[in-house]
């Protein structure tokens, strides 16, 4: 690591007390920056709109984060073998919140377009989120062949098909 | 005569017999404990015999764990031709799709350790199988195309869809719901997630087929 940074070894240390010390401060910086990129992407859900356009935009700005920064997006969605047990830990207790957080926009949206009728909430959010994690992870490994414009187009396209009753 | 005394267990079970009781066992140790738990001694100690008996169905580690992957994978492969039809002529997509998903829900709840290898791989999982799993699911996911190609068809839309994403949707959403099933079947019964993919393809528009 030393190497990398074209510094010397001691100098390493005096930063940080240990090789676990130093993942933690990794851990810690982007464990940060990813919520923040998430905070954006999250922030187009609370806009009094169409909830079918706001969940475009929400997935639109959720992957230009992660074209923004592949490095660490790598590390949450496709973490190394050897990764150690407690970022695995850390990165399912961010998922479980953030898929809390869609879980009550998927409830507005249902409510908000009218339907479909009575499907289960939690399986949708579950949907939207595994199927956007799946996607980022084309994204970071075959970024020309999956672009934004491919996905969104996707994504508005099987959203206008789905049936929508009375909005609430 | 003291021939007759060494290896006592390995006399009575046949070869192939043995080779199925080892590899079960080694199955057990890695979904429980991971592919680091895996030692002749510990598979040893799980079937209840020597280790020179271990060492009388596989050689040697690494040849137990292939033998493991390949009868791991055969079962798999079995299970998802059944899964995906080849011929579906005749019947309605959406009723494909969700019998589909149904068997494969049920051979998840059939072979939990078997496909907790496959959905939820495990620290330390060798390279040759990842290999093998990501060589399965890209041919899974060429005859996924061709079914979602025709359903489209049949089902009359929706048009203009990127068939190739579709499929791939459809492929990931159906290993989440395999994960949900392996990790909290009470909360997640397969016929809750059978009913979740009922009620949103019920509501997908359709045209003229």
């Amino acid at each position: 690591m030393a190497r990398a940074a074209g510094v010397t070894r001691p100098l390493v240390y005096t930063l940080f007390d240990d090789f676990d010390g130093l993942l933690d401060a990794l851990a810690d910086r982007e464990e940060g920056r990813a919520l923040g990129d998430l905070e954006v992407a999250l922030a187009a859900f609370v806009v009094d709109e169409d909830p079918d356009a706001a969940l475009a935009r929400g997935v639109r700005l959720f992957l230009d984060g992660v074209r923004a920064q592949p490095d660490r997006w790598n590390l949450i969605l496709m973490p190394p073998d050897g990764t150690p047990a407690r970022l695995r830990a850390r990165i399912e207790r961010n998922r479980a919140a953030i898929l809390t957080r869609l879980e009550d926009f998927v409830r507005w949206g249902l409510e908000r377009r009218g339907g479909p009728p009575g499907l289960d909430a939690e399986l949708l959010a579950r949907m939207i989120l595994t199927l956007a994690q799946e996607t980022a992870r084309l994204v970071l490994t075959h970024p020309r062949r999956y672009s934004n414009d491919r996905i969104l187009s996707f994504t508005t396209a099987a959203l206008a098909a789905v049936e929508r009753g009375q909005a609430a | 005569m003291t021939t007759t005394r060494r290896r006592p267990y390995a006399a009575r079970v046949p070869l192939a017999e043995r080779r199925e009781q080892v590899l079960d066992a080694a199955l057990a140790l890695i979904a429980e404990h991971g592919y680091r738990a895996v030692s002749m001694e510990a598979v040893a100690r799980a079937v209840g015999v020597t280790r020179p008996v271990v060492y009388g169905a596989y050689p040697s580690l690494p040849v137990l764990l292939g033998a493991l992957v390949v009868r791991e994978e055969g079962r798999a492969l079995r299970v998802l031709d059944s899964v995906v039809p080849a011929d579906p002529a005749g019947r309605h997509p959406d009723e494909v799709l969700v019998e589909s998903i149904g068997a494969f829900l049920a051979a998840v709840a059939a072979h939990p350790h078997a496909w907790r290898l496959i959905l939820l791989p495990i620290e330390g999982t060798p390279a040759p199988v990842r290999r093998q799993v990501e060589r399965k699911r890209a041919a899974l996911l060429g005859r996924l195309r061709e079914l979602v190609a025709w359903g489209l068809e049949h089902r009359g839309g929706p048009h203009g869809l990127d068939e190739e994403l579709l499929s791939r949707a459809i492929l990931s959403v159906g290993e989440e719901a395999g994960r949900l099933l392996l990790t909290d079947p009470e909360r997640y019964p397969a016929e809750r997630l059978v009913g979740f993919a009922r009620s949103l393809l019920a509501a997908v528009a359709r045209g003229e087929a």
